[in-house]
């Protein structure tokens, strides 16, 4: 979901940065609030952003013959609640992109995009709407780790095949050609990060404070 | 710290170490070594050959070995503050 350094045309760099900067603001002055509030809420904080942070630097292999990263935001979905989500984002973003090379600063905007905003709002909205259905709630994560993780991949088909439409077929078929690199490595990848993070909330909901509420907006 | 889990850290450090163990496979693994984010990449200049990228990252790491450590040392980064976070969390609770 790394769009490299530059691979964005100008225009297209400032209109992702536009749709993200709100969502980016709204999420720092979330985290600071919650920062504020009792301890467990900064280990919540601390937790999910550093399982992010681990998760987008480890390239796994796939069974199609390529590898690709994990993005690690539905824990922190669940722990902290969407809105906290983008700035933990953010930081491993700039972590990579000025350290590492991979993803940029011109498209951080558009990377904060699909990784911060969009995969975990997927996340969120299947959440609630298994729940709201009945589902179990292991089951209800899972799915819902699942789908974010290849939501965040799908968005960051649509910047680049917004960006590199298609001779023939414009974006539409653009969007199927990115769509296809990115999407079948990803599920195996996004499976295993969804048993992983229901692993994790498992053994972690015995210790938080109000553990039936440990995925809602609080 | 109290009750530290030295198997379940130790399990967690291996999955961070992942990208630097990439370095010894041998050279046919190296199809796995060409990331999605580097195949599409391949695909927005094959797609758009006339478009040059208008700004390069200004710093790079020199080689892949360093660029691998790198990784790793933000997986490992990553999982130490995870586990000194849940440890914490879990620390607090049972001490109620």
């Amino acid at each position: 979901m790394h769009i490299a350094e530059g691979y964005l045309p100008v225009a297209h760099c400032i209109g992702w940065t536009a749709a993200a900067g709100p969502f980016a603001v709204l999420s720092i002055r979330r985290v600071s609030y919650l920062m504020r509030q009792n301890p467990e809420q900064r280990l919540l904080l601390a937790a999910s952003g550093a399982f992010l942070f681990a998760l987008t630097a480890i390239k796994m292999p796939s069974v199609t013959g390529s590898s690709s990263h994990p993005v690690g935001t539905a824990l922190g979905v669940f722990l902290t609640g969407p809105v906290a989500v983008p700035a933990l984002a953010a930081i491993g973003l700039l972590f990579q992109a000025m350290l590492l090379a991979h993803g940029g600063l011109t498209t951080l905007g558009a990377n904060l995009f699909s990784l911060g905003v969009a995969g975990p709002a997927v996340t969120w909205v299947l959440y609630r709407s298994l729940q709201g259905l009945g589902v179990r709630r292991g089951l209800s994560c899972g799915a819902a780790a699942f789908a974010g993780d290849l939501a965040t991949y799908l968005t960051t088909s649509f910047q680049l095949a917004l960006a590199f439409p298609d001779a023939s077929g414009g974006v539409p078929a653009a969007f199927l050609k990115f769509a296809g690199i990115f999407f079948f490595t990803q599920v195996p990848i996004a499976l295993a990060e969804a048993l992983l993070t229901v692993m994790v909330l498992k053994n972690l909901a015995p210790y938080l404070q109000r553990p039936e509420l440990a995925a809602s907006e609080g | 710290m109290r009750r530290a889990n030295f198997p379940l850290l130790l399990s967690l450090l291996l999955l961070a170490a992942l990208p630097l163990l990439w370095m010894y496979l041998p050279p046919a693994a190296d199809a796995l070594q060409r990331g999605t984010d580097d195949r599409a990449r391949n695909a927005v200049r094959e797609a758009a050959p006339a478009y040059r990228p208008w700004l390069d990252s200004f710093w790079r790491p020199s080689d892949s070995t360093v660029e691998r450590a790198l990784f790793t040392l933000q997986a490992v980064i990553g999982v130490l503050v995870f586990y000194w976070s849940i440890t914490a969390l879990r620390a607090r609770r049972t001490d109620r």
